[in-house]
C-alpha cells in the first residue's frame, strides 16, 4: 500500500467501525467482521450502502461476501471507486 | 403456563424516565415535591426549530450513556428510551430471569404511532438522497412501528409475547388490557407493559398545528414507563410481594367530546364498571390520575365523568403538570404517579385510586390500582 | 369454561378482489394483483413494481364514515368491517353496542398520511404542516374508524406487530370472546404501500424486481402490498339464533418472540411459535392438513419457514403456500388475508396456489407449495402463519364447522 491510499484504509476502517459500533483501532486488516464484531447479514448492507454515499460508486450486493474484513472491503472499493495503488 | 388463572396481575416493579429523572426513586421524589420537568429545549435537534421553546423533554438523555455503545448506535429515540426503562424496571423488581421463565415473560408497549421522527426521517431520504433507495439499511426496523417492543425483547432476552398496542392517549388502558387478557389466557407468565413518546420537532410543531390556540394545554413531554406484571397467585406462593394490584381495567369507544354517544358519560360508567370489578366502593377511592391537559372541550369530557362518580373525598392528580403531554406515555405516567405516592408511604397501604384516560377522538378507559409501599415489602422480605 | 369462537363474516378489501367472492374467485384460478407503483413517483427506483388496490371506492360500501375525513388505512379497515358484517348477515344496529368491538393489525398504520406530512415537511419545512393530515395521523383511529362505522362501543384495539399484527388481533378477539368478555368482534389487519417500504426493502436487499415468487428457487424477494382483511367472529350461539351461516371455528392461537436479530427471522423462535399455537388449539401437527405461509419469498423467510415446519411437522409436512405470490406482502393485512384464505379452503375445498413458482426449491422439500395451479383438498384443520420483523411470531388455527 501506498502512502496515497493510506486515507482511504483509514476512511473504510472508521465507517467499519461506526457500522460495527466499535473503536475503529479494535478493526484489524484482515480479521472477519462477523466473527470478531458479530456482524451480520444488515449490518453487511449498511456499510455497502455507507460506502457506496461516500465515494458515490454504486456496489452490486454480490460483491457482499467479499467484504467480510476490512481489507476485503478496501481491494471491492478500490476496485469499483478506480482508486490504483 | 395454565390458562384462565383468575387473579389479576400485579406490579412487582417498575420505572419511570422522564424529565422528572431516571427510575422510580427519581419520579417519586419529584412528584412527592411537585416539580416540574420543564426545561429549554433550543437547541435539543439540530437545525430544528421548534414552536416553543421549553418542554418537559429529556435533552441530555443519550442511549449509550445507559446501555453502552454496542447496539446503540442504530436506536431510534423512542426504542432507546423504551429498552432503558425495561432495564429500569426488570432491576426495580425481585423477579428473577433465568432460561426458564424468559420463554414465558414478554412485552407489551403502548405507542402513538412508533417513532414519528423515524419514520419520516426515513422517508425523507428517500426524497432527499441521489437516489430514492438510499436510505439506511440499519434503520430499517426503526421505521416501524414495533421497534420498541421488539428492541427490549432482544436486550433483555425475553422470547413471550412481544406486542405493541397503538392507542395514543389510551395506549396505557390499552397496554394493561392487552396484558391482563394475555396472562390471564395462559399467554404468558410475566410481562413488561409499559408505553413510550419521544419529544421531536415532528411532535411539536403536529401539536402546535392542532392545539396552537389553546395557551393553557400542558406541555409536550417525553419518556417511558415500564411496569413488571406478574400473575398474582405465583407472586403469592413464592412469598413475594407486590407493589400494587390491578383489579380492574375497563374501555369504552365513543364519540369526540362534544358529541353523541357522550364520552363523558361513557367514561362515568367505565368507573363504574371498574370499580364493581374491583370490588371497591366510589367512596374508598383515595386518588384519581386524570389524564386532564388543560384544553378545555376536551378536559370537560374526563371531569364530567369523573365528577358523575367520584366524589369530593377523591383527591385529583394531574400529573401532566408536572410530565407533560406524553401522549402514548400520558397513562402510564398517571398510573406511575399513584405508584410514586405509594413507594415510601406506609399510611396509603391496601388504598385503592383510579386512572382514567379520554382521547380526541372519544375512547375512554378507567384503571384501577391498589398499591402498596416499599417499606412493607422491605418488611417482608 | 371456554367459549366456542366462530367466524361468520370475511371482508377482504385486495388487490386481488374485494369481497369476498371476488377475492375467493382470484384465489381460486391464481390470479396477481401485481402491477407498476402509481401511489408515489418511482423515478430513480430500479424496482417499481407491487400490489396496489386499484379500484377502492370507499364512499360505496362505507354507510357511515366519510371518507374525507379518514386516512387511506383507516379505511380500508372500515371496508373491510363493513364487507365482514354484511357477509355474517349481521345488522351492527341489532348488538348490545357495549358488547362488541374489533381490533385491528397494522405496520404502518397511516403511513399514506404520514408520507403527505413528510412531503409537506420536505417541501415547505415544519411550520406548515396541515392540521387535517397531523388529526388523521394517529393509527389508533384504525379501529376508532372500524368502530365508528359499525356502531360498536366496545374494545377498538389497534394493535401492531408488524407482518404479524393481523394474527395478533385475531388471537385477542377469539380470547375476549372465548372468555366471555364480548360477544362481537371485528378482527383483522389494514396497511398502505408506501415509499419508504418500497426502498427499505429495495435497500436491504429484500425487494423483487418483477414478482414474488415464495418458494422457487430463484426467489429474489418480496413486493410491497396494501388493503383491508376483517373476519367477524361471534359465539356459535349468536350466531345460530339469527340463523347465520357457520364459516369455520377459531381453534386457538400462538405468539412468541425470537428476540435475537431485529430482522431475520429465527427458525427456532417459529417452530416455538408453532408449538404454542398447537397446545393452545389443543391439536397436534398430524391434525393440521393445509398451512397458509407467511410466505413472504425473500431466500432467508422461506427457508426459515420451511425448517420450523420441518422441525415440528417432521418428514411429511402438510402442502404449504403463499398467497403473498398474489398479493404482495400487505404488512399488517397479510396475516388477515391468511385466514380469510385459510377459512375459503376449508369451507369450499381448494389449495390456493403458490403462483410464480417454476421450479420449486429443493432445499425446501419435502413442502409442497402448491405450485401453479389451485387443488382440490379436504382439509380439517388450517394453520396460518405470520411472522415480523423483530421476530414477533404470531399463528392461528382454524377448523372446520361442525
Amino acid at each position: 500500500m501506498t502512502q496515497a491510499t493510506r486515507p482511504h484504509w483509514e476512511e473504510l476502517r472508521e465507517m467499519a467501525a461506526e457500522v460495527l459500533e466499535v473503536e475503529p483501532e479494535e478493526i484489524s486488516d484482515t480479521g472477519l467482521f462477523t466473527e470478531e464484531h458479530d456482524s451480520d447479514s444488515l449490518r453487511a448492507i449498511e456499510l455497502l450502502s455507507r460506502v457506496e454515499k461516500k465515494y458515490r460508486i454504486e456496489l452490486p450486493q454480490s460483491e457482499l461476501p467479499n467484504m467480510a474484513s476490512l481489507s476485503a472491503l478496501y481491494d471491492v472499493v478500490a476496485k469499483y471507486a478506480h482508486w490504483h495503488d | 403456563m395454565t390458562p384462565d388463572r383468575g387473579a389479576p396481575p400485579v406490579v412487582t416493579g417498575w420505572s419511570a424516565l422522564s424529565s422528572l429523572g431516571t427510575g422510580a426513586d427519581a419520579f417519586a421524589a419529584a412528584v412527592r415535591a411537585g416539580r416540574s420537568g420543564l426545561v429549554d429545549v433550543r437547541g435539543m435537534f439540530d437545525g430544528g426549530e421548534l414552536p416553543r421553546h421549553t418542554a418537559c423533554a429529556m435533552p441530555g438523555f443519550r442511549a449509550r450513556d445507559h446501555l453502552g455503545r454496542k447496539g446503540t448506535g442504530y436506536l431510534d429515540r423512542s426504542t432507546a428510551l423504551a429498552v432503558v426503562a425495561a432495564r429500569l424496571a426488570l432491576a426495580d423488581t425481585d423477579l428473577e430471569l433465568g432460561d426458564d421463565n424468559r420463554r414465558t415473560t414478554g412485552v407489551v408497549l403502548g405507542t402513538t404511532a412508533g417513532s414519528i421522527r423515524a419514520t419520516s426521517a426515513y422517508d425523507r431520504d428517500t426524497l432527499t438522497q441521489d437516489r430514492p433507495y438510499l436510505v439506511d439499511p440499519m434503520l430499517f426496523p426503526t421505521a416501524v412501528m414495533n421497534s420498541a417492543a421488539s428492541r427490549c425483547a432482544v436486550w433483555h432476552r425475553l422470547h413471550g409475547v412481544n406486542a405493541t398496542v397503538a392507542g395514543g392517549q389510551l395506549a396505557g388502558i390499552d397496554a394493561l388490557r392487552y396484558g391482563r387478557t394475555l396472562m390471564a389466557r395462559g399467554h404468558a407468565d410475566a410481562l413488561l407493559v409499559g408505553a413510550v413518546e419521544e419529544f421531536s420537532p415532528h411532535m411539536a410543531w403536529g401539536d402546535e398545528r392542532l392545539y396552537g390556540s389553546e395557551p393553557g394545554r400542558a406541555p409536550l413531554g417525553e419518556g417511558a414507563v415500564v411496569l413488571v406484571a406478574e400473575d398474582a397467585e405465583r407472586v403469592r406462593a413464592s412469598g413475594r410481594s407486590a407493589d400494587a394490584e390491578l383489579p380492574a381495567v375497563a374501555f369504552g369507544r365513543f364519540a369526540p367530546p362534544g358529541g353523541s354517544p357522550d364520552p363523558g358519560k361513557g367514561l362515568a360508567d367505565c368507573i363504574d364498571r371498574a370499580l364493581r370489578q374491583a370490588g371497591v366502593h366510589a367512596d374508598e377511592v383515595r386518588f384519581v390520575a386524570t389524564g386532564e391537559r388543560g384544553i378545555p372541550h376536551l378536559d370537560a369530557a374526563e371531569q364530567a365523568g369523573v365528577d358523575a362518580v367520584l366524589g369530593p373525598g377523591t383527591h385529583r392528580l394531574r400529573i401532566k403538570e408536572l410530565v407533560g403531554e406524553c401522549h402514548a406515555a400520558a397513562g402510564m405516567f398517571q398510573l406511575a404517579a399513584l405508584l410514586a405516592l405509594h413507594r415510601n408511604d406506609p399510611a396509603l397501604d391496601g388504598r385503592t385510586s383510579v386512572v382514567t384516560s379520554v382521547s380526541s377522538g372519544g375512547a375512554v378507559g378507567a384503571a384501577v390500582l391498589r398499591g402498596f409501599s416499599r417499606t412493607r415489602r422491605g418488611h417482608a422480605g | 369454561m371456554d367459549r366456542r369462537v366462530v367466524i361468520t363474516g370475511l371482508g377482504p378489501v385486495s388487490s386481488i378482489g374485494t369481497g369476498i367472492a371476488a377475492f375467493g374467485a382470484s384465489l381460486r384460478v391464481g390470479r396477481s394483483g401485481i402491477s407498476p407503483v402509481t401511489s408515489f413517483d418511482t423515478t430513480g427506483f430500479p424496482y417499481v413494481m407491487a400490489g396496489e388496490v386499484r379500484d377502492f371506492v370507499p364512499g360505496a360500501v362505507l354507510r357511515v364514515l366519510d371518507p374525507r375525513e379518514w386516512g387511506r388505512t383507516s379505511l380500508f379497515a372500515a371496508v373491510a368491517a363493513r364487507l365482514a358484517v354484511e357477509d355474517a348477515g349481521l345488522d351492527p344496529a341489532t348488538v348490545p353496542p357495549e358488547r362488541a368491538g374489533c381490533v385491528i393489525g397494522t405496520t404502518s398504520g397511516e403511513s399514506r398520511v404520514l408520507q403527505g406530512l413528510t412531503e409537506q415537511w420536505v417541501a415547505e419545512g415544519m411550520p406548515a404542516l396541515s392540521p387535517e393530515d397531523v388529526r388523521q395521523c394517529p393509527p389508533s383511529r384504525i379501529a376508532a374508524a372500524v368502530s365508528c362505522e359499525l356502531g360498536f362501543t366496545g374494545e377498538a384495539m389497534t394493535l401492531s406487530a408488524a407482518c404479524a399484527a393481523s394474527n395478533y388481533a385475531i388471537g385477542y378477539a377469539y380470547d375476549l370472546i372465548a372468555s366471555g368478555e364480548t360477544d362481537y368482534m371485528v378482527a383483522g389487519g389494514a396497511d398502505s404501500t408506501v415509499r419508504w417500504a418500497h426502498a427499505g426493502f429495495y435497500r436491504v436487499g429484500a425487494l423483487a424486481e418483477h414478482a414474488c415468487a415464495p418458494f422457487d428457487r430463484n426467489r429474489s424477494g418480496t413486493l410491497t402490498g396494501e388493503g383491508g382483511s376483517a373476519l367477524l367472529l361471534e359465539t356459535p350461539e349468536t350466531a345460530r339464533a339469527r340463523g347465520a351461516r357457520i364459516h369455520a371455528e377459531v381453534l386457538g392461537y400462538g405468539l412468541s418472540c425470537d428476540a435475537g436479530h431485529p430482522v431475520a427471522p429465527d427458525p427456532a423462535g417459529i417452530a416455538d411459535c408453532m408449538r404454542r399455537a398447537h397446545r393452545n388449539a389443543g391439536i397436534t401437527p398430524a391434525d393440521v392438513g393445509y398451512i397458509c405461509a407467511h410466505g413472504t419469498g425473500t431466500p432467508a423467510n422461506d427457508l426459515a419457514e420451511v425448517t420450523a415446519v420441518r422441525e415440528v411437522f417432521g418428514a411429511s409436512p402438510p402442502p404449504m403456500s403463499s398467497i403473498k405470490s398474489m398479493l404482495g406482502h400487505t404488512m399488517g393485512a397479510a396475516s388477515g388475508f391468511g385466514a380469510i384464505a385459510a377459512v375459503l379452503v376449508l369451507t369450499q375445498g381448494f389449495l390456493p396456489p403458490t403462483i410464480n413458482v417454476t421450479e420449486p426449491d429443493p432445499a425446501l422439500v419435502p413442502v409442497d407449495p402448491v405450485p401453479g395451479r389451485a387443488r382440490p383438498a379436504d382439509v380439517r384443520v388450517v394453520q396460518n402463519n405470520g411472522f415480523a420483523f423483530g421476530g414477533n411470531n404470531a399463528i392461528t388455527l382454524f377448523g372446520r364447522a361442525t
